[in-house]
């Protein structure tokens, strides 16, 4: 019989296997092999048993213990029961990461034989194995300690993937061919991977305990029950320990610096699969947190909307200033969290009212957040996985200004980019559009609906204009990664450019990225099937999900009854394309009515080493937008001790500064140096002062019992 | 015109009218400028585009042996995009076949711009990279301008959806033009237009050499048919920018009918546009070009004038 818990043990086996056969069995590539195995099959029965409750085929598992508690206790919380759980929401979220993880688990079989991955295969597809489960537990917890665990797990596993670079670097002696910042990145990237997803464990254990203290009760039944009963000051400190918490864990600015220095530390394949869900993990907690533990406030609201625009406008800016592919995509996945963030703070603003019009834009706020989250996941995926395809074909070479016309040498996997490119840009008709164009309607609205409250019109007026401005920014860095990357002319030698392979990737990785595109353009298509669905989950949340089906389609035959909703007419706008694209193509010049030339460059033949469009170049007049053209580059500063710093790159003068990497290496440094100058106070090395510390110990001791033994 | 065919059929009707007519717009501001620099001026001119375009498809085109498919699709997609536009706009006919909103013509502008950037990328040459470029980065500050634009009207009018939008318009009649925060924003419809209809007075937009090029710097690897497609999808671009400034901001009919003591609204609609475009050749006639870096002057003038309809709809709890 399938309840949560049988299925959660099922789960627990199946990546158990995955997670312990590299590490037990002695044959490389047979273990290897069996671990992803084990995870993708692990993956394909999560995603069918979640996909069936989110559906609607199979009811949702309710919530059930997995371990008993040994005792009883006598202070507020009694039991320690830990339980699971799988209702619609978790099974949505579960679905995009058990459907993600399987194809990455595919992607996987082909890309962990490439030649730099030979010494840790083994550990890369255990640590795959042991993130994906855990990601699943944080999903289907349904207890606090549960909760927690799960959390920390996921920090274990994704701290053990970074690990990769760093050994690949130092332990088998690669690094000869890094400069000396690639190998200080790969040193701390797995050290502040841990400070950072610590200190957000941290603050949602103090969230979880003020809820647990309320309730009485650990488990995520009785927070839901003592939602409504929480005076004010309780409900602040809440939320904003569970925002600091999960703003850390999903990358909200100010917190956003560790995610360009970790991922690409990571092996591609797991990068892939971290990028596009771990941070999706912070995102569902936001959606138990603000709406379902806590009654969502209007100030709220405005505090989280103005965030996440912050958030995807100042990650933008550092993608565009950003020279190769996979720290600006890093830096992507944030600006889309902050996508995805922005309606839920929308959500919040309205969602404490009782009039039918905010409670109908609040539907259509999580609507179009749980778009953005599932074609996130589908563009990001296809970004990732093309953009490893191109790491493994060009040997590692994955820095804009050495690249170059892949459209040629590798069609499918650039077509593949090129399709994540305009889905993530937000262009008709793939899917992006849809989720953008939900988001800006939702402001919009919202903006209406706020007409007579000044300051909040204002306040969604600037996160509008970010958001706007954040969009814009994304397609001008997707035509900068396209067009250097994808077009043109390779920017390397020919003698450079004999690691290059000559052929394309396997057919596993082509196919799971031909998935991916079509799900692209299919859920861009046909978002009136979508809708319908991620409403309901939205009622979930405790709003009527019927009110907020945008109008999708309608040829306008008639001036149709939209009662006020939005109207995007997707089969019209459809069926005019097609039509001109006919006229076009009839009027276009045959196969043989073109005659090839060279390009033009003045009469001088081209060399595409030196002539072309570099990443800075194509960026600079917007990046003058903001810095001035004359100022030097930030320099290191020499009196924090850089052995633990973070520091600027000195081989690239044109990069941005990064503000909040500048306030981590001071916090940081005088922490340091704060405790050192302490540690030096107290450890003098003088054995008459430890005897007196021992002395002062102990008469301190004895004072707390006498003080103690009073009746 | 509306009442002679069934709904979809008339709408169809104006987008390929539309469609048609589209490369007399540049004529005509061909003929204006003429006018205004002391040239020649014949009639003719005014048809001009159409023996150019004829022109053109009798060429080969030319494709550069580093450029890829995209090259060759980016006409197309162009055509697709600007053409999409001209079926979406109210004109004559009061409901147009598409029924799209605001928003998403701010994204369909900017599809078309994205893939004929990429286009100037594809050949490897260093010009199509200047440009493009620079194509980008005017357009951003275009999206700026129309996103607070459409901002405004949100708080303003209530209604983003094209055909309905005009239709509100209309029924104001004449005191659409003694509301201030409308007459604002007027002006930043107007002001933002010039982004995105390519004319701000960096370059020369009728030139071809390269020192004097933004714009059309992305198209100059293009010739033939290839060509022929670009430049009526610009054209294309320009006649739907001006009639969504007809169709938001209709000229005071009323006012003008009882100075001339007759009713004048269709003709009006008809030639509001020859008006504008007249006003547009004026206005590019007497600007001097500027620094590329110094283009900001119509995108803060569009945001002022937008911030400025929105504060001002605030004090006054704005909007019906």
């Amino acid at each position: 019989m399938l309840t949560s818990s049988t299925f959660v043990l099922g789960l627990t086996v199946m990546y158990g296997l995955g997670f312990l056969a590299p590490i037990v069995v002695r044959r490389r590539r047979f273990a290897v092999d069996f671990a992803l195995y084990c995870g993708l099959l692990g993956s394909t029965m999560a995603a069918a048993v979640t996909g069936g409750i989110a559906f609607g085929l199979l009811t949702p598992l309710p919530a059930s213990v997995i371990v008993r508690s040994l005792w009883v206790t006598d202070g507020p919380v009694k039991a320690l029961d830990w339980e699971v759980q799988v209702d619609p929401l978790a099974a949505f979220f579960g679905l995009l990461i058990s459907a993600f993880a399987a194809l990455v688990a595919v992607y996987s079989f082909a890309a962990l034989r490439a030649d730099h991955y030979r010494g840790q295969d083994r550990h890369i597809a255990a640590g795959f194995n042991l993130f994906v489960w855990s990601t699943l537990l944080v999903v289907f917890a349904s207890q606090g300690v549960v909760l927690l665990i799960a959390l920390e797990a996921m920090t274990l596993a994704f701290g053990y993937l970074t690990l990769y670079k760093h050994i690949y670097y130092e332990v088998e002696g690669h690094g000869a061919a890094a400069s000396i910042e690639q190998r200080k990145s790969a040193r701390l990237a797995p050290q502040v991977y841990l400070i950072i997803s610590h200190s957000s464990t941290a603050f949602l254990l103090a969230a979880v305990s003020l809820l647990a203290l309320r309730a009485e009760s650990l488990s995520f039944a009785a927070w839901i029950r003592q939602s409504g009963a929480q005076d004010p000051p309780v409900a602040w400190a809440v939320f904003l320990l569970a925002l600091a918490g999960l703003g850390i864990r999903a990358g909200l600015t100010p917190a956003h610096f560790w995610v360009s220095l970790v991922h690409p530390a990571s092996p591609t394949p797991t990068h892939a699969l971290s990028l596009g869900i771990a941070i999706k993990v912070a995102i569902y907690l936001m959606y138990r947190f603000f709406f379902q533990f806590l009654r969502p406030e209007p100030g709220w609201g405005y505090i989280v909307l103005i965030l996440a625009a912050v958030t995807a406008l100042v990650n933008v800016w550092y993608a565009i200033t950003s020279h190769d592919l996979k720290t600006a995509l890093a830096y992507h996945s944030i600006e889309n969290i902050g996508i995805i963030v922005a309606p839920i703070g929308v959500a919040m603003i309205f969602g404490a009212a009782s009039e039918d019009a905010a409670r109908w834009l609040t539907c259509l706020a999580l609507t179009a957040s749980l778009y953005h989250t599932l074609n996130h996941a589908a563009f990001k995926g296809l970004l990732y996985m093309a953009t490893g395809a191109i790491d493994n074909l060009t040997g590692g070479v994955v820095e804009l200004n050495r690249l170059g016309g892949l459209i040629k040498l590798y069609p499918w996997t650039s077509a593949a980019f090129l399709c994540g490119a305009f889905a993530i840009a937000g262009f008709p008709p793939w899917n992006g559009f849809v989720s953008e164009w939900l988001t800006l309607q939702t402001l919009l609205r919202g903006v209406a609906a706020l007409r007579a409250e000044g300051m909040g019109v204002l306040t969604l007026v600037s996160g509008l204009l970010m958001l706007v401005a954040a969009f814009a920014l994304t397609a001008f860095c997707f035509y900068k990664l396209v067009g250097l990357a994808l077009l043109g002319l390779p920017r390397t030698s020919p003698v450079e450019r004999e690691r290059w392979q000559t052929g394309e990737v396997g057919a596993p990785m082509l196919a799971t990225m031909a998935a991916l595109a079509i799900l692209c353009l299919l859920l861009g298509i046909l978002p009136g099937q979508v809708t319908p669905w991620l409403a309901n989950l939205a009622g979930e949340l405790g709003y009527d999900a019927r009110l907020a089906q945008p109008v999708w389609s309608g040829l306008a035959l008639e001036p149709v009854a939209t009662q006020d909703r939005p109207l995007l007419p997707i089969a019209a706008l459809l069926g005019v394309a097609a039509g001109l694209a006919g006229i076009s193509i009839a009027l276009r010049p045959g196969r043989r009515a073109h005659r090839p030339a060279q390009p033009w460059n003045c009469g001088a033949p081209l060399d595409a080493t030196t002539m072309q469009a570099t990443s800075a170049s194509l960026s600079d007049l917007i990046r003058h937008l903001v810095t001035d053209p004359t100022r030097p580059s930030p320099e290191v500063h020499e009196y924090l001790p850089t052995r633990f710093m973070l520091s600027d790159s000195p081989t690239y003068p044109q990069a941005a500064y990064e503000l909040f990497r500048e306030v981590y290496n001071r916090w940081f440094g005088w922490l340091l140096k704060g405790s050192e100058k302490l540690g030096n106070a107290i450890q003098q090395g003088d054995i008459r002062r430890y005897l007196s510390y021992i002395f002062v110990a102990s008469l301190a001791a004895l004072f707390l019992f006498l003080q103690l033994r009073k009746p | 015109m509306p009442e002679l065919l069934p709904g979809w059929a008339s709408g169809l009707v104006q987008g390929v009218f539309l469609m048609v007519a589209a490369p007399m717009t540049p004529g005509l501001l061909t003929f204006c400028a003429a006018m205004c620099q002391g040239r020649r001026r014949l009639l003719i001119t005014v048809l001009q585009p159409y023996r150019d375009l004829a022109q053109l498809c009798c060429q080969r085109s030319v494709r550069a042996q580093t450029s890829s498919w995209l090259f060759a699709a980016v006409p197309t997609v162009l055509l697709v995009a600007y053409g999409s536009l001209l079926f979406a706009v109210p004109w004559l006919e009061d409901r147009p076949l598409l029924r799209i909103d605001l928003v998403t013509v701010l994204y369909l502008m900017a599809l078309a711009r994205f893939t004929v950037s990429l286009a100037g990328l594809d050949t490897a040459a260093p010009f199509g990279a200047l440009g493009s470029s620079r194509e980008m980065f005017l357009h951003l500050q275009a999206e700026l301008g129309m996103a607070l634009f459409i901002v405004a009207i949100a708080l303003n009018r209530g209604i983003l959806d094209l055909a309905d939008l005009s239709a509100a318009q209309k029924q104001l009649g004449d005191h659409l033009w003694f509301k201030p925060d409308l007459v604002l924003l007027a002006v930043a419809l107007a002001a933002i237009s010039l982004y995105e209809a390519g004319r701000i007075p960096v370059d020369n937009p009728t030139t071809e050499l390269e020192l004097t090029m933004a714009h059309e710097a992305i198209a100059g690897e293009y010739a033939g048919r290839d060509l022929a497609l670009i430049r009526w999808a610009n054209a294309m671009r320009l006649t739907f920018l001006l009639i969504l400034f007809t169709a938001l901001f209709p000229l005071p009919t009323r006012l003008l009918g009882e100075l001339l003591g007759r009713d004048v609204a269709e003709p009006i609609r008809l030639g509001q546009l020859i008006v504008l475009i007249v006003l547009l050749a004026l206005w590019e006639a007497t600007r001097p070009k500027l620094r590329l870096r110094k283009v900001y002057g119509p995108l803060l003038l569009s945001v002022l004038f937008s911030m400025t309809a929105i504060l001002y709809g605030l004090a006054t709890g704005a909007g019906s």
